[in-house]
């Protein structure tokens, strides 16, 4: 039997908004849609679901939309710039194009030899990017059969984030892969990771001059691309209680503040500001791990997963008690805004 | 017409009246007698008064004969009229009203076609009769069972085809039919209920059915539909039901046994997936297994062979077990501080084992009886357990408490100088809260004692007498300390006599530094000529401080050796009596008694025993005296410097291990010592993150128990959580763990 923490069997510790009818195994991937408060979240049940969110005053409250299924557990999703079409892969080794405003029937749109961990649409390339466990990342044309670009990888892809022209990828063995997506066909710089243990997310800076790694170890790296600006490079130990080390399992930047979210398999999330190198808010424990979140795209709604996530492996996997939840919470300014303690960021 | 008879009439009068006319002139001719004409004229009336008969008899019987047909056909359709249903009025009535104008023949022309047409529409009807009967015939031949449908066979009555009579069968047929297609519907459900019994038993469906009645293994709608067959069915599903939930009796028992099996011997998990099909129906309900060949008997025969299989290897095992369960009781009795009583009895039962003399089983069911026992006893062990626990740690601080009073450079203000000092605040707290601690504690166990009749052992050791050991040895300690004071006081007696004799004299050896210090008489010194004095103390740099505790290493090493004696007899050990030049000192009741320009004295007084000889020179005394002045001045510059200087708590110590750095010592009374407590929390605030230049420092957790089974297979290929769930393995590189 996994037990967190030993302090908090609350599995709603922070009041947040339950989401109805969540899916019925963990949940691997969320993302909110550019344009609404619409949630799209893969689970291990081959789910892809889709919610409306909506808030009137202080509070909110989702009605469940419409779903579609994988052969397989479902590992990432994204959502198109249009905010028309969800893309989700997993597994089954393949990406679904789910033209979700149209209701149209989902279509495969990309192919890979092993299960799909990550993928991104990236809306100035037109173009979607899949990370997968067959060491290639892949980037393809929707209008075409095969992938435009075959890009391989030391590893498998264990994490992607992208902000144009800024790509990293992170893999197993520690490595981190820095694109310029200007020229997606040379890798830009490779770079072991700063922390110790396994790559687990990734976020790049929304001034894409570096990125926020995580690991399994409970440490973020604060990592900045320029080596003039190395100075400025860090980490920090979070999701931790006593001697009890949990993987950081979730960055998430803030659209508005560009402050960032962690959370962990110890069930607690974290608001951070890292240029005052600041914790601006360190929410309850719930009684099970966080394997996911995500800001809505103004930034008033943080989603977050509470479900099994495998960090202490099968053994500690009862699925008969095993129960996922869905949570929005909504952030305060004060926990979401910076300090004023500004004049180091966005120097080229 | 009748003007044309009549004429016909005239003119066969007028033919005879020539005819008569020709005979008279023939016979007048011929000469014919009056007699014989009359004769001939009577024969010849006669002749024609016959043939007029003979015609009249001939239309007579004519006329009869049509009446009798329409009377014939009349009553036919009457009778059809009534067997009909229906009423013939209206014949009678066309008839009688044109009785006076219609003759027999045109009335015999009227009826006929009403017949042919009656006639025509009674067989239609009668056609549907037959129609409908045929139809509930075949309808109970389906549903009766053959006994039975011969009784009644059912004849159309001819005398009744009234749409009335054929509705009343109709409604039959349709009650009939509702009854059949309720039967079919039953039938279907029972046969598709006896199908999934049977697909979910491995049974062969259609053999069982045949034997039911052959009828139901053929397609549709010729299937047997009699109550017998049904009944017969239901009875099949019911005695199939119970074979059912007997063999998932049987499997869910095998399923028990191979999840204690595999909790027993740690079966990976992949071998344990090949049966999670039939393992995730252990609490199921019987009608929650359908899974196909589930219960089959092969099936059945298959987990049965698995946990054959797996009771092999666990014989084969067992010894590993026992083992195994061997070190788990250790490990708890470890944990419980509690002494497996008869260790030696399990011992044997072991090697009996292994030779075979004593059933593992039995040896492991023994030793899971005295787990479950040393558990149940530590139930009831577990409060004064705690407060066990509590007074060790309360010891423990104790003895660092001694020790940290014994360090000469404690004083020193260096990182982390405030952590260690409010650890002996602290320390001090709990060290004056120990005896009633071990009070509490004491009657806490004779109240346990007295309630179990047995002793409390811990550690093989019983726990009053640890405890009573323990009193008395702190009695000693005190009267020790007492004996010390003492010998302080004489002490200072002899030192002022010796300065007054030969002036004070620097120390040599220890210090160099304390050679700029002119000795001061402890008393009288004033605190600004103190800090004068002591100020290049400050500046010293730490490594010469660490020097100078590497140059007394003999001491230090005594002490050292004594705390160890102390924390054993503290272990239940009190066969070494303690010894009476025993050092370690209460630091916390001297400085409390001891006003704090006193306090030096007091710090003096552990390094007195170092003596060897009681008239050495007092250089060897000397090394506590810069740490003497050393805590004034940095009282002092403590008042002064306590704003300026706040003491930074968030400040992480990433690389200072508490130990060695020196502290300076808080003085029970000095409230600045306020000054180090965090500020009050308000509802968000901002915490510094506990960061670390990248790369990051090496000094880190070894430990990392929530990721012990992720970093347990490094030197193999890492996977991440979700490779792990999805068994993703990594093709070509460890082709092993694909199995």
């Amino acid at each position: 039997m996994a037990t967190f923490g030993a302090t908090s069997t609350n599995v709603n510790p922070n009041r947040s908004t339950e989401v109805a009818s969540p899916p019925s195994d963990s949940v691997s991937s969320m993302s909110f849609s550019p344009k609404a408060n619409y949630l799209v979240a893969t689970s291990w049940d081959n789910q892809v679901r889709c919610w409306e969110v909506m808030k009137s005053g202080t509070t909110v409250n989702s009605v469940p939309k419409a779903s579609i299924t994988h052969d397989q557990p479902v590992l990432c999703s994204a959502w198109k710039d249009d905010g028309t079409t969800v893309f989700s892969g997993g597994c089954d080794k393949q990406v679904k194009m789910w033209p979700l405003s149209s209701g149209g029937p989902p279509v495969t749109v990309a192919m890979h030899d092993s299960p799909v961990k990550e993928l991104a649409w990236i809306p100035e390339m037109n173009l979607l990017v899949t990370g997968s466990w067959d060491k290639t990342l892949r980037y393809w044309d929707l209008r075409q059969q095969s992938p435009t670009w075959v890009q391989q990888l030391p590893e498998r892809c264990y994490a992607l984030t992208v902000k144009y022209p800024l790509m990293v990828v992170g893999t197993a063995d520690r490595n981190l892969i820095v694109f310029n997506l200007q020229n997606p066909q040379s890798e830009f710089k490779r770079v072991v990771s700063p922390l110790k243990y396994q790559t687990r997310c990734l976020a790049a800076f929304p001034d894409q001059q570096g990125f926020l790694v995580g690991s399994i170890e409970g440490r973020v790296g604060v990592h900045h691309l320029d080596d003039a600006q190395s100075s400025k490079n860090f980490t920090f130990k979070c999701h931790r209680d006593g001697n009890d080390i949990y993987s950081v399992n979730s960055l998430n930047f803030h659209p508005v503040h560009h402050t960032f979210a962690t959370a962990g398999s110890d069930g607690a999330f974290n608001f951070w500001d890292k240029d005052s190198k600041q914790r601006l808010k360190a929410m309850q424990r719930c009684s099970q791990p966080i394997t996911c979140s995500a800001f809505n795209n103004d930034g008033s709604i943080y989603a977050y997963a509470v479900c099994y996530d495998w960090s202490k492996g099968a053994e500690n996997h009862n699925p008969s008690t095993a129960k996922t939840y869905i949570y929005l919470h909504q952030p305060q300014d004060a926990e979401v805004k910076g300090k004023p303690r500004t004049g180091t960021t966005g120097r080229k | 017409m009748l003007t044309c008879q009549r004429n016909m009439l005239s003119r066969i009068e007028a033919a005879l009246g020539s005819f008569l006319h020709e005979l008279q002139i023939i016979w007048g001719e011929v000469g014919e007698s009056d007699d014989e004409r009359d004769r001939m004229l009577l024969e010849l009336e006669q002749e024609c008064v016959e043939v007029y008969r003979r015609k009249l008899d001939e239309v007579n019987r004519g006329r009869a004969q049509l009446r009798q047909a329409i009377a014939d056909a009349e009553a036919e359709l009457a009778a059809i009229c009534s067997a009909m249903g229906e009423k013939p009025v209206h014949i009678r009535q066309v008839r009688q009203s044109d009785q006076n104008s219609e003759s027999l023949k045109t009335e015999l022309r009227t009826i006929l076609p009403l017949i042919e047409e009656m006639r025509k529409i009674k067989f239609d009807r009668k056609n549907q009769f037959i129609e409908v009967l045929r139809q509930i015939q075949s309808i109970k031949n389906e549903i009766c069972t053959p006994d039975c449908s011969a009784s009644n066979e059912l004849a159309i009555d001819e005398t009744d085809l009234s749409t009335k009579k054929l509705e009343e069968w109709q409604r039959d047929l349709q009650a009939l039919q509702k009854e059949k297609s309720k039967r079919q519907k039953m039938m279907l459900d029972r046969l598709n209920c006896l199908y999934s019994l049977c697909m979910v038993l491995g049974l062969d469906f259609k053999k069982i059915v045949n034997q039911i009645h052959p009828s139901l293994v053929e397609a549709e709608d010729s299937k047997n539909l009699s109550s017998s067959t049904i009944d017969q069915l239901g009875n099949a599903i019911q005695e199939i039901r119970e074979l059912k939930i007997e063999r998932m009796q049987q499997l869910q028992d095998l399923v028990t046994s191979l999840l204690e099996l595999w909790n027993l011997m740690d079966t990976p998990v992949e071998e344990q997936q090949i049966f999670q099909r039939v393992t995730c129906k252990l609490a199921a309900s019987e009608d929650e297994i359908t899974e196909p060949n589930i219960l089959s008997i092969d099936h059945i025969n298959y987990v049965a062979a698995e946990v054959s299989r797996l009771e092999e290897l666990k014989a084969s095992k067992m010894k590993e077990l026992v083992l195994k369960k061997k070190a788990e009781l250790e490990v708890i009795c470890r944990k419980t501080h509690l002494i497996p009583d008869a260790d030696s009895a399990l011992e044997m039962a072991i090697n009996d084992m292994e030779s075979g003399a004593v059933d593992a089983a039995h040896v492991l069911d023994e030793i899971e009886l005295k787990i479950a026992k040393i558990k149940e006893e530590d139930l009831s062990r577990k409060e004064i357990l705690e407060k066990v626990e509590k007074w060790m740690v309360a010891c423990e601080e104790e003895c660092w408490l001694e020790e940290y009073n014994r360090d000469d450079n404690r004083y020193n203000a260096g990182r982390g100088a405030h952590l260690t000092l409010k650890r002996a605040e602290k320390a001090r707290a709990l060290v004056n809260k120990l005896p009633a601690m071990v009070d509490a504690l004491a009657s806490k166990v004779i109240t346990w004692e007295n309630w179990k009749g047995t002793e409390f052992i811990y550690d093989g050791v019983r726990l009053l007498t640890m405890l009573e050991g323990y009193k008395v040895l702190r009695q000693e300690k005190e009267l020790q300390r007492k004996r010390q004071r003492d010998q302080k006081k004489l002490q200072g007696q002899l030192l002022a006599e010796q300065e007054a004799l030969y002036g004070s004299k620097p120390s040599p050896l220890k210090n160099p530094n304390a050679n700029k210090n002119p000795r001061l008489s402890y008393g009288g010194a004033s605190k600004r000529k103190l800090s004068l004095g002591t100020t290049p103390m400050l500046q010293t740099p730490r490594p010469g401080m660490h020097h100078t505790v590497g140059v007394t290493p003999n001491t230090r090493n005594t002490k050292k050796n004594e705390r160890i004696n102390q924390v054993r007899r503290k272990d239940g050990r009190f066969s070494a009596p303690p010894s009476s030049g025993r050092r370690g000192l209460d630091m916390v009741s001297l400085a409390a008694k001891q006003p704090s320009s006193n306090s030096t004295k007091a710090r003096e007084v552990t390094t007195l025993p170092m003596m060897r000889k009681p008239f050495s020179p007092i250089s060897c005394m000397t090394p506590s005296k810069p740490d003497a002045a050393n805590i004034l001045e940095h009282h002092n510059k403590k008042l002064k410097e306590t704003p300026q200087k706040p003491l930074t708590i968030n400040q992480t110590p990433l690389s200072t291990p508490p130990k060695i750095i020196s502290t300076a010592e808080e003085e029970n009374r000095t409230p600045q010592a306020t000054t180090i407590t965090p500020p009050s929390t308000p509802p968000i605030i901002s915490v510094p993150m506990k960061t670390a230049i990248t790369p990051a420092s090496v000094l880190k957790a070894t430990v990392i128990p929530a990721l012990s089974t992720i970093t347990s297979v490094e030197g193999e290929t890492e996977y991440s959580f979700e490779e792990r769930r999805a068994r993703f393995v990594v093709p070509r590189s460890h082709p092993s763990l694909a199995v």
